[in-house]
């Protein structure tokens, strides 16, 4: 593995509900533990209730540990966080332009110089937007709200990429899609990427390695290394080599 | 004819009818004009209350008054329910009195508020501010809850400012459902200063319409009525150029924005 960028150390998270009386506790993680190597594409995968997204906002800062340590080696400045955060749901501001919406991280953190747009604009050749800069995304399709928003996670050329089930809200055909346009911008871009679904078939496409995790309480099943060729392209999911880590990953998770 | 046109004809059509059917009542059952006076009457005093200043300055009286009371009411319901939205024990503080408040028929306080402050523009203000205030305090804080919570998330991530959180993110975001209660409140306030008027006004278009009710002159009555019709029409229209404007962005507001 090159370079750890990403350490999490026996990371655990209860959540806590009910009054004094009916006090009850739920652990949604339990020393979970992994790294993560520079510009490695590392998925986690579970069902529903493994504490996967819990455990990105954990990585991110969104949410705190209640135990372990996470350490994200990467820096830019202090106004610039090491990451960008790709949501389930496109979260663009729907009163700006495509175009501004990518641009608004620089207007947050004031920093925004005059190649930050020809960056951008590059970006959005690379997710294949072009011509839709000047869209509002009331005006664009599910998929092209989510190329929007990796954009705008790429904008500020943070080191690492969190996504949260960023194509979980997209159908099967748009989902393919992305996922293709997303290789070739990692292809580009050689970001570390921390990617959350809960599709075998997606998580083996992608990735370099798989943290495979289980329920009740939420912890790691397995590391798993994925040494498919790359770069991969719809070939890829015909392969038997494919079909031998999507059966074992259906087999460990059933 | 295309559609759109044949809509405008018959919604004119409609009203000549409904003016002949009221021409034809007067005329078949000799209604007398202190019951019911024909349109034309209406129309020519409605004429007439304008060009000898009548209505111009009774309406300013009323139109201020409301602009006066709206602005008030709809700035302290949009920090009642900014702050509100922000603390929750704040809200949970405040809110078994706005609900006592809300379900209180704001007319029933008039007459407590002309033994307070007597006839004129301080009870008239009161009542309006009071009708201004809750549509826009509800539906500030309705706005600002239900911001989905990744929104926010976005803005922890790129560290942004509480200020930047307001302007940037919270303020937009809930214009919508705001401007939707400014146009409660403004529907609001017109009632608020109309019947205000009636009891505790000694000038405006309400204070006219009780004129013409104790002068058995149903001619002035109706006129006035067209007048406080129109000035609630002239008010609600400005609120809604003002959401088209700023909602431009909107789905509701969309169709008018794309132009193809």
């Amino acid at each position: 593995m090159s370079e750890e960028v990403v350490r999490v150390k026996n990371v655990g998270r209860t959540f806590v509900s009910g009054g004094k009386k009916d006090r009850k506790e739920f652990t949604a993680l339990e020393k979970v533990s992994f790294e993560v190597g520079r510009g490695e594409f590392v998925s986690l995968l579970g069902p529903s209730g493994c504490g996967k997204s819990t455990l990105l906002k954990i990585i991110s800062g969104l949410l705190p540990a209640t135990s372990g340590s996470v350490e994200i080696t990467e820096s830019v400045n202090e106004k610039v966080p090491p990451f960008g955060f790709v949501f389930q749901d496109s979260v663009l501001l729907p009163w700006r332009t495509a175009l501004d919406n990518a641009l608004f991280p620089f207007e947050i953190m004031g920093n925004r110089e005059k190649s930050d747009e020809k960056h951008v604009r590059e970006l959005f050749a690379l997710a294949r937007l072009v011509g839709f800069e000047e869209s509002y995304p009331r005006q664009l399709s599910g998929g092209m709200k989510q190329r929007v928003s990796i954009v705008r996670a790429l904008s500020y050329n943070p080191p690492i990429l969190l996504m949260d089930e960023p194509f979980g809200a997209l159908d099967a055909i748009t989902r393919d899609n992305l996922n293709n346009v997303l290789l070739e911008i990692w292809e580009s871009t050689r970001k570390t990427v921390i990617f959350v679904t809960h599709s075998i078939s997606e998580a083996v496409y992608l990735s370099d390695r798989i943290i495979v995790m289980g329920t009740k309480p939420g912890r790691v099943l397995k590391d798993m290394k994925v040494t498919l060729p790359r770069p991969r392209n719809e070939d890829t999911k015909l392969s038997p080599e494919f079909y031998a880590y999507v059966r074992e990953l259906r087999e460990m998770l059933k | 004819m295309n559609k759109r046109v044949l809509i405008t004809v018959l919604s004119i059509l409609f009203l000549f009818l409904f003016l002949g059917i009221w021409k034809g009542y007067i005329v078949l059952n000799d209604v007398p004009p202190f019951i019911l006076p024909p349109p034309e009457a209406v129309g020519q005093r409605f004429v007439d209350l304008i060009a000898d200043g009548t209505f111009i300055r009774e309406g300013w009286v009323t139109l201020y008054t409301i602009i006066l009371g709206f602005s008030i009411g709809s700035a302290l319901g949009f920090l009642a329910g900014y702050f509100s939205a922000r603390s929750r024990t704040f809200e949970e503080i405040i809110s078994p009195y706005v609900m006592v408040i809300q379900a209180t028929p704001k007319v029933s306080l008039i007459p407590l508020f002309v033994i307070w402050f007597g006839l004129g523009m301080p009870s008239k203000l009161l009542l309006i501010v009071l009708s201004a205030f809750f549509p826009v305090m509800v539906n500030t804080i309705l706005g600002l809850r239900s911001i989905p919570e990744d929104y926010s998330n976005l803005m922890t991530v790129l560290k942004a400012s509480e200020g930047q959180r307001v302007l940037k993110l919270e303020l937009p975001m809930a214009t919508p459902l705001i401007m939707a209660g400014l146009k409660i409140a403004m529907v609001q306030s017109v009632i608020g200063a109309i019947v205000s008027e009636w009891m505790a006004g000694d000038r405006g278009l309400g204070y006219l319409l009780v004129y013409g009710s104790s002068l058995y002159d149903a001619n002035l009555l109706m006129a006035s009525i067209l007048a406080t019709t129109f000035l609630g029409l002239v008010l609600y229209w400005s609120i809604e150029l003002v959401e088209k404007k700023l909602l431009f962005w909107h789905e509701s507001k969309l169709a008018f924005t794309e132009g193809t």
